[in-house]
């Protein structure tokens, strides 16, 4: 593996111009077929009953993602970032929660499938990749077994033929000398290796959507970049779509092609990734974007924390849910929910903030 | 003790593990080189960085400066006196002067004891405020002065969220009047918008205590943010130590230069962050 190069991901990031989003669901029959979102959430809802009270751990959130394209889920601890992208799987279901609004998958609702056919599409057009591999991978079967039978229950494959593909797979991912290490142990791999085995094992059925949680997050930064790297390789060649989820705004940076921002169960910001950068409005990105500390800016000077800290999930504030943490809350925010609307000029631009749009950037020019 | 005398001299430093084979029948079969050999001057007022990725032995180094570990060979210095030998009531001294701060706040504090008592604690292990008001009141200050509220007192560990704990255990760390604070990775737990919290205190605490830090991080920008020269690990060893500024604008070693150019978007961050 050659040394961690931003390159490889610099390209994949100018290709970025953003997926028109059409408002409506409608198919449009002058637009090609394949200009249709390949996933488009629609005010997905999901709460668990807990002995305190329903969690809404995500509430009432939509977005979509062309083909091809990366969505970074942006958000801190408790944020929904993970329930956001794992309900797309089902795998909220299985915890007991319950599931509100409408996840198509090319046109299927699959929050209207039953686990059985939820099953055909999970590991097969839409594969995931976990924050710990030692955990995801069964740590008493070889590698390339449990590659094999990924393989195996999608497709009707021999056993020699899909270990043969197993050892082009871990070949693919940068897995040294794969006929031999297709016999390893988790334990045997490294931990950078072992998520190479876990992306592995998510491409065996080639998914049109890779779902990846916090991919690089148990990782050193070293094998971090090459992991990312590693990833938007694959995704160009294959034309696979990516949501990543992360806290980390460096890693979204280099990856997305769209941002969406989560605060307390909802999108409070989405946008193409160089204007969550360039031009923020929600004042929490504000926040987020500057209390982390950079290899290049002022030193001297203090970071500027978001003052208090994440609401409780029980009991989310009323109105805007960021009011008692931002600075320019008015009495007014704490009765109003803001909607996530266009910011004016910007239809891919969209902001969950009560605050006027130019009163929002000229905030944020007097802050940049 | 003279200004140019470093407050903390560490040399010649090594600390192996065994590796030991076998359930039924233990033998050792050789050692793992935690900490190879290294050497590094820290001086009154500064803060130290120690960066590298998980087994550098970055932590290990923290554990062997606060005699948590005993070293395999070498010696620390700390304040004129060499401390890898001593024991008992020499020790304790030195702890006195000597403080840690830990990565996790959530495993740190002991969960069935009021906060009040844990940043009590040291006070009255090292009998510095015999009398019980006087210290409560010495223990609120304390508080005060992390940013929790004084009257959360009596309150227990699990009460608070993990930047309010990382408070707690930096007003213990801060109970004795400290001369070095160690700090092991202190915001890695943290959420981004907690973590400023906790960076911008402890940069208060030291400009306002005159305090040492050693502060260890595997965040390149973190250790930016926070440290005057900074010491980079790689396999037990210093690769290259240097001042913040000719680390971050000239790194010497091949493997800073990897560090640095993994940082995962950082220019980007930057370069976006200008108004459009």
């Amino acid at each position: 593996m050659s040394p961690p190069d931003h390159i490889v991901t610099t390209e994949a990031y100018q290709v970025s111009a953003a997926t028109p989003v059409s408002p409506s669901s409608s198919p449009d029959p002058a637009r090609p077929a394949d200009a249709e979102p390949l996933l488009q959430v629609k005010d997905l809802r999901v709460s668990y009953a807990t002995e305190d009270g329903a969690v809404r751990a995500v509430d009432g959130i939509s977005y979509e993602l062309g083909r091809g394209r990366t969505l970074g889920i942006v958000g801190e601890s408790g944020s929904g970032k993970t329930v956001a992208a794992l309900s797309v799987l089902g795998l909220t279901r299985a915890e007991g929660a319950e599931v509100g609004g409408c996840i198509e998958f090319e046109g299927r609702d699959l929050l209207a499938l039953d686990e059985r056919e939820l099953r055909t599409v999970r590991g097969n057009e839409i594969a995931m990749v976990f924050q710990d591999p030692l955990s995801s991978l069964h740590p008493l079967y070889r590698v390339g077994a449990q590659i094999v039978e990924a393989i195996r229950a999608h497709q009707d494959m021999t056993k020699a033929k899909a270990r043969a593909r197993t050892i082009e797979l871990l070949d693919l991912v940068g897995i040294p000398d794969p006929a031999k290490r297709v016999d390893a142990y988790p334990h045997e791999m490294s931990g950078g290796q072992r998520q190479r085995a876990m992306i592995a094992m998510a491409l065996a059925n080639d998914p049109k959507l890779l779902i990846a949680d916090e991919p690089t997050t148990a990782l050193d930064v070293t094998v971090q970049a090459q992991i990312l790297a590693l990833l938007s390789e694959l995704q160009q060649e294959r034309g696979m779509a990516l949501v990543l989820v992360t806290h980390d705004l460096g890693v979204v940076a280099d990856m997305a092609d769209d941002i969406a921002v989560m605060y307390a169960g909802e999108i409070v910001e989405s946008a193409p990734a160089e204007r969550v950068f360039a031009a923020p409005e929600h004042p929490y990105t504000w926040g987020l974007l500057r209390s982390i500390p950079t290899l290049d800016g002022p030193r001297e000077e203090l970071l500027t924390p978001i003052p208090g800290s994440p609401p409780s999930p029980l009991a989310p504030p009323p109105g805007c849910r960021f009011h008692p943490r931002c600075p320019y809350a008015q009495p007014e925010h704490a009765r109003t929910n803001p909607e996530l609307l266009s910011t004016p000029g910007q239809p891919d631009h969209r902001v969950a903030c009560l605050l006027e749009p130019e009163t929002r950037r000229g905030l944020w020019r007097e802050l940049a | 003790m003279s200004p140019a005398e470093p407050l903390l001299r560490v040399k010649g430093l090594v600390k192996e593990f065994a590796i030991d084979r076998g359930v039924m029948l233990r033998r050792n079969v050789g050692a793992v080189k935690a900490v190879d050999g290294i050497e590094f001057d820290v001086y009154a007022g500064e803060t130290f960085g120690i960066v590298g990725e998980s087994g550098s032995g970055k932590s290990t180094t923290a554990r062997l400066i606060a005699r948590l570990l005993d070293p395999t060979a070498g010696e620390v210095w700390f304040d004129g006196r060499e401390i890898t030998a001593l024991r008992g009531r020499g020790l304790k001294q030195i702890r006195r002067d000597m403080q840690m701060v830990f990565q996790d706040p959530y495993s740190s504090l002991n969960p069935r004891r009021t906060v009040g008592s844990i940043v009590a604690e040291p006070l009255q292990i090292h009998r510095a405020e015999p009398d019980r008001a006087k210290r409560k009141q010495a223990v609120q200050e304390l508080m005060r002065t992390v940013g929790l509220n004084p009257e959360h007192y009596n309150r227990y560990p699990h009460e608070f969220s993990g930047g309010q704990r990382q408070r707690v255990g930096i007003a213990r760390a801060l109970a004795l009047r400290p001369k070095l604070l160690i700090a092991d990775e202190p915001v890695s737990a943290l959420d981004v918008s907690i973590q400023a919290q906790v960076l911008n205190l402890l940069r208060e605490c030291q400009r306002e205590l005159g305090l040492t830090m050693v502060f260890i991080s595997h965040d390149l920008s973190v250790i930016r943010h926070m440290c005057d020269r900074i010491a980079v690990m790689h396999d037990g060893k210093i690769v290259e130590l240097a001042s913040n500024d000719e680390l971050y604008s000239a790194p010497r070693d091949p493997y800073t230069r990897e560090l640095l150019a993994a940082v995962p978007g950082a220019r980007r961050v930057r370069e976006r962050t200008i108004p459009a």
